[in-house]
C-alpha cells in the first residue's frame, strides 16, 4: 500500500533527511502516536540492511574502556574491592586516632611512606590500594590496583563536585619520571572499575603513586594531563 | 565479493546469537554484553564514522550508544526486528543528532569524497531491499543511498547534487513509497 502522510514522515525520520527541529518534532510524538512508532519500527526494519553497505572501522581499544566505566563496576569486582577498602579504612582509623592535633595530610604522608618502606617487595602482585586526596584535606578517592587481574577500581571516599564538561582522568605515576599513564576517566557518582594492562601493568613495579587531573570531558586529548593535578596519593600495598 | 559474502556467517544464525547476547545483556551480564560490543562495534563504528565523519565524535556517538544499549536493552524485543537493526537504529540516531549539533547549518566539506556504495554488498537477506533499490531510476537511488549512509539532511543532498530542495523532498517521498510497495510484494 502506499504510504500515507505519517508513515511517510516516519520513513523520513528513519532516513534521517529531517532537519534537527523536525527530528525533534517526530521524537515528540513518538511516546503519544502509537501508529506512528510503528511506522517507525518498520522503515528501521526495512532500511537497516543498508548499512551493509558501510565499511566496517574498528573503533579505538579506549571506547569499550570509556563504556565499562559509565556503566561502574560489575558486582563481582565490588565485593573484592570493597574487602580491600575496608582494610584501608581500618588502616586510616588508625591514622586519625594516632594524629590528633597535627595535619591530617602531612601525617598521613608519613605513615604512608613508613608503611610503603616496611612492605617486602614480594608481595606486589595482591591488590594493592591508595588514598588520593587534594593537598590538605582528608582521603577524596579511594583506589584499589589488582595487578593480577589487570583490574583498578576507584571509588570517591565522599561527595566530590565536577562542574559539567570536564571530567577526573587517573594517571599512573611511573618510576622513572616518564608522562603519566592514563588509566582511565572516573566517575564522581560511584565506583569505576578501570583496566590495567600494557605500559601501565608494566609500570606498576616502581610507581611513587597515583593522580587525578581535571580535563575536558572524554580526558584529556593529549594522552598527557592537560588540566590541573586535583589529587594524589601512595599506592600501598595491602 | 562473493567471499566476502559466504564468508559472513548466516544472517539466521547471527540473528540469534545477538538476540541471546541482547537478552542475557538486559539481564545484567556483563560478559555477554562485551561480547555483543566485540562482535557489532566494528559495523556499528563505520556507520557513526561515516556519518559524523570524525573519528573522535565517531567513538562518543558508539560510546553513548552502547550505555543506552545497556539500559535499554530490555526493550529490545525479537517481534520488532532483527538485532542489528535495533542496534544500528540506536546508533544511527545518536549519530544523526551528533552531526546536527556540530553543524546545525548547511556546511559542506568539498573535499569530501563519498564512495558511491555498491548494492553487491549487501548481504543474502536482503537480496529483496536490493532488489527494490534497484527499481529506483539513477538520480533517485543515490539520493537514498546517499541519504542513508551519509545521514545528510533534505537541504545537504539539494545542495550536494545541485538540485532544487523540493525536487529532493519529491525524490526523497517518491523513493520511499516505491520502496514500502516493493517491499510488501
Amino acid at each position: 500500500m502506499t504510504p500515507n502522510g505519517k508513515d511517510l514522515r516516519a520513513g523520513e525520520y528513519v532516513l534521517g533527511t529531517l532537519e534537527q527541529n523536525e527530528r525533534r518534532a517526530v521524537e515528540a510524538d513518538l511516546s503519544r502516536d502509537a501508529e506512528l512508532s510503528r511506522y517507525v519500527d518498520e522503515w528501521s526494519q526495512r532500511l537497516a540492511p543498508m548499512i551493509d553497505l558501510i565499511k566496517p572501522v574498528s573503533p579505538s581499544p579506549a571506547v569499550w574502556r570509556r563504556i565499562e566505566t559509565a556503566l561502574g563496576p560489575a558486582p563481582r569486582t565490588v565485593e573484592q574491592g570493597s574487602q580491600a577498602i575496608q582494610r584501608l579504612w581500618e588502616r586510616l582509623s588508625f591514622w586519625k586516632l594516632t594524629t590528633a592535633g597535627a595535619g591530617f595530610a602531612a601525617a598521613a604522608a608519613m605513615v604512608l611512606l613508613i608503611v610503603t618502606i616496611a612492605v617486602p617487595p614480594q608481595v606486589v602482585d595482591a591488590p594493592r590500594v591508595a588514598a588520593l586526596s587534594a593537598t590538605g584535606s582528608g582521603p577524596d578517592w579511594l583506589v584499589t590496583v589488582d595487578a593480577e587481574a589487570g583490574r583498578i577500581d576507584a571509588r570517591p571516599a565522599g561527595e566530590i563536585g565536577l562542574e559539567p564538561g570536564r571530567a577526573f582522568e587517573l594517571w599512573l605515576l611511573p618510576a622513572s619520571g616518564d608522562a603519566p599513564l592514563s588509566l582511565g576517566l572516573l566517575d564522581v557518582a560511584g565506583a569505576t572499575e578501570l583496566r590495567l594492562e600494557g605500559t601501565a601493568l608494566a609500570s606498576l613495579g616502581g610507581t611513587p603513586g597515583l593522580a587525578i587531573s581535571l580535563e575536558p570531558a572524554g580526558g584529556s586529548p593529549t594522552g598527557a594531563p592537560t588540566g590541573p593535578v586535583v589529587y594524589q596519593g601512595a599506592l600501598l600495598a595491602p | 565479493m562473493a567471499l566476502a559474502v559466504e564468508a559472513r556467517p548466516l544472517t539466521a544464525r547471527r540473528d540469534r546469537h545477538l538476540e541471546r547476547l541482547l537478552a542475557a545483556t538486559a539481564g545484567g551480564d556483563r560478559g555477554a554484553f562485551a561480547d555483543l560490543y566485540a562482535e557489532t562495534a566494528t559495523r556499528l563504528f563505520g556507520v557513526a564514522l561515516r556519518i559524523v565523519g570524525r573519528r573522535d565524535h565517531a567513538e562518543d556517538v558508539l560510546q553513548e550508544a552502547f550505555v543506552r544499549v545497556w539500559n535499554a536493552a530490555g526493550d529490545y524485543r525479537s517481534a520488532r526486528g532483527a538485532p542489528m537493526a535495533w542496534l544500528s537504529t540506536i546508533v544511527r540516531n545518536k549519530a544523526i543528532d551528533r552531526k546536527r549539533r556540530e553543524r546545525p547549518e548547511v556546511e559542506l566539506d568539498e573535499t569530501r569524497q563519498e564512495e558511491k556504495p555498491d548494492l553487491s554488498m549487501l548481504s543474502e537477506d536482503s537480496r529483496q531491499l536490493q532488489a527494490c533499490l534497484e527499481t529506483l531510476d539513477e538520480p533517485q537511488r543515490h539520493c537514498v543511498l546517499m541519504a542513508f549512509v551519509e545521514g545528510y539532511t533534505h537541504q545537504e543532498l539539494a545542495a550536494r547534487l545541485e538540485r532544487p530542495l523540493g525536487t529532493v523532498k519529491s525524490w526523497i517521498r517518491r523513493s520511499l513509497g516505491q520502496l514500502k510497495v516493493c517491499l510488501e510484494t
